[in-house]
């Protein structure tokens, strides 16, 4: 442990059919794993109870019904002082009237831990993040990225055993924010922190987490593995929250060996999915929801022999959007009433030499394609 | 642009009419200033034993006003509990009644039972010097919590949280954040609660009487002087109190840049 006032002994949160009130809106029950040493982001739309959640945790707002359980105990009738769980907030409320050091010093100062000990803890957590020369200024004077640091080495300095990152990032431009989110890795890895952070910025939830949790409505979509959830999302809402638009109703016709063939009368064909991959207890006859990613449409090249079963389309390109760094391909199949949304990196682009109205051949690779429930509340 | 400085004369023209009114009314009193009747009712035992009362007894009062104001103001500000909205109105009470109508109230409640109790087994407060310090306190108080829930509302609660997760008692983070960031707010809400309290005279005439070298403040000595038709001892006494009262608020003010700029 290279930092004395990080201590990551026992750091998993566990989050028991977690009920809390703000006004009229309820979050849960929420069930929530954070493992020792990952980073679990909370994604959803603003309103979607993501604020609450970390409120309940911290204990700054009453739990209505369910457990916080951190390193094995359960915290939630614990006083927010008491439960040592560290908290940067959207607007990073550095105290206005003290100075940079005083900040970082409040935690350590209220712990009562000694000045020799404090003094090396903040030339150590200041060097690792580079605000060494800050000590002395006052926070009204610091730039933004100046800012989010001092706020995160306060956090790290009181000796809590996980950090509640509130989406420290969104009031920074692009270029600060990655170099925070490189910051943030390099310290979750340095001192194995336990991080549950929240979000709506979609990048940033994927470069970060190590697992993602999607909150919509105050309750948990799904929780996995950030691959999983950027593949395969659980429900329609989350799809959508996504942004993804090639979601097309489809009837379950048939499954066999391991297959399972969903007709999709709007995109005028027959698609091979996973059967696996269908959401448990749908039968023959199910209306669903089948979709893939604008980025894992593949346009074929003409005139390469296609491997069977990757669901081919044949259509001509209706539109075409230069976006900077990548090109958005609209696509209408044969016979089909709906579009396919493709993206492709320049390079792709440029190789593939698209052009408007031209005729091409695209696949929906069945590991690509993922199936939903919620036809009826599809538009 | 025409009508922009239309506004901007009609706006300083407000401003100005009141600097007109008050300098007018402060001017007027040179008309009967003697400086040798000046300086004798300066000098008259009776004359400083009323600014001294008047300094002590609105000092006392303030002091105590602020002290219960402070975590008053706190609890309307950032809890919500059963009482509240009544307590928030009464704040007013002093306003909506007239200070004369608030000091019968006091000496009605030292008539009754437990008033009379109070005044046997405590202090006595009708006609004394405590009277003089309740009425004062009494007609300050809300207003001492108004103005200072005004500047604990200025400080985001989001400081508190912030420095509970880090270790800090709910006591300790308001005492060490929410307290000195609403520090200017308060000092201003003190300086005005002391302004008001030397000013007072309605509910302190009523409660303490008009006893001199007793309970004889400053304004209870210029409706005395001008009850016995004494206009220059009036026009004294009035240009002491106002002497007082800006200098302090000057001084507090000049207190405040500084610290601002510190």
């Amino acid at each position: 442990m290279a930092c004395a006032g990080w201590d990551a002994g026992g750091a998993v949160l566990e989050l028991q059919a977690l009920t809390v009130r703000a006004g009229g809106f309820e979050l849960g029950p929420v069930d929530l794993t954070v493992g020792e040493g990952e980073c679990h982001v909370i994604l959803g739309p603003t309103g979607g109870g993501k604020t609450v959640l970390l409120e309940g945790v911290l204990g700054l707002r009453a739990v209505a019904a369910g457990k916080v359980i951190l390193g094995g105990e359960d915290i939630g009738g614990q006083a927010v002082e008491s439960r040592r769980i560290g908290y940067v907030p959207q607007d990073l409320a550095l105290f206005p009237h003290l100075s940079v050091r005083a900040n970082i010093e409040y935690g350590l100062r209220v712990r009562r831990i000694r000045d020799r000990e404090r003094g090396r803890l903040i030339e150590e957590l200041a060097e690792t993040v580079g605000i060494t020369g800050l000590m002395g200024r006052s926070p009204g004077n610091l730039s933004g990225g100046e800012r989010q640091r001092v706020a995160l080495v306060r956090a790290l300095a009181s000796g809590c055993r996980m950090l509640l990152l509130d989406e420290p990032f969104s009031a920074l431009n692009e270029s600060l924010r990655k170099d925070l989110w490189l910051m943030i890795k390099d310290l979750q890895r340095r001192y194995r922190l336990t991080l549950l952070m929240i979000t709506h910025d979609l990048e940033e939830a994927f470069f970060l987490g190590d697992r993602l949790s999607v909150l919509i409505d105050g309750r948990v979509c799904q929780s996995a593995a950030k691959r999983t959830v950027y593949q395969h999302p659980a429900t329609l809402e989350v799809a959508q929250f996504f942004g993804i638009k090639n979601l097309y109703r489809g009837r379950l016709e048939a499954i066999t060996g391991g297959r399972a063939r969903v007709v999709c009368a709007r995109l005028g064909t027959t698609v091979e999915v996973c059967a696996q991959g269908l959401p448990s207890g749908v039968g023959q006859g199910a209306e669903l929801v089948v979709g893939i990613r604008a980025t894992e449409v593949m346009v074929r090249r003409e005139g390469i022999p296609h491997p069977p079963r990757e669901n081919l389309l044949r259509g001509h390109i209706v539109a075409l959007h230069d976006k900077g760094a990548a090109y958005t391909v609209l696509f209408l199949p044969e016979g089909a009433q709906d579009r396919v949304e493709i993206e492709l990196n320049t390079h792709a682009y440029r190789r593939l030499g698209l052009a408007e109205g031209g005729v091409r051949t695209v696949s929906l690779k069945q590991e690509n394609l993922f199936v939903v429930r919620g036809a009826e509340r599809l538009r | 642009m025409a009508a922009t400085s239309g506004f901007r004369r009609l706006a300083i023209g407000g401003a100005l009419f009141i600097l007109v009114l008050y300098g007018g009314l402060i001017g007027s009193l040179v008309y009967y200033l003697d400086r040798g009747q000046f300086l004798e009712t300066l000098g008259s035992q009776r004359t400083l034993y009323a600014i001294g009362l008047s300094l002590s007894a609105a000092t006392l009062a303030t002091l105590l006003a602020v002290i219960i104001a402070i975590p008053a103001a706190y609890a309307l500000s950032r809890y919500r509990f059963r009482g509240r909205e009544a307590v928030d109105t009464l704040l007013e009470l002093p306003i909506i009644v007239s200070p004369a109508a608030l000091g019968a109230m006091l000496l009605i409640f030292f008539t009754n039972p437990v008033g009379a109790w109070v005044q046997e087994h405590s202090v006595q407060f009708v006609f004394a010097f405590a009277g003089v310090v309740l009425a004062q306190f009494v007609t300050t108080v809300g207003i001492a919590t108004r103005f200072i829930k005004a500047a604990i509302d200025e400080v985001p609660p989001r400081y508190e949280a912030v420095g509970r997760t880090l270790g800090a008692s709910p006591a300790r983070a308001f005492l060490s954040l929410t307290l000195p960031l609403a520090g200017r707010g308060i000092l201003a809400a003190t300086v005005l609660t002391w302004a008001k309290a030397m000013g007072e005279f309605g509910a302190t005439i009523t409660l303490a009487g008009t006893m001199a070298m007793r309970t004889e403040t400053l304004p209870i000595a210029i409706f005395m002087h001008l009850a016995s038709a004494d206009i220059e001892g009036t026009v004294v006494l009035i240009l002491i109190l106002l002497g007082i009262g800006l200098g302090t608020l000057y001084g507090v003010r000049r207190l405040g840049r500084r610290g601002r700029r510190a």
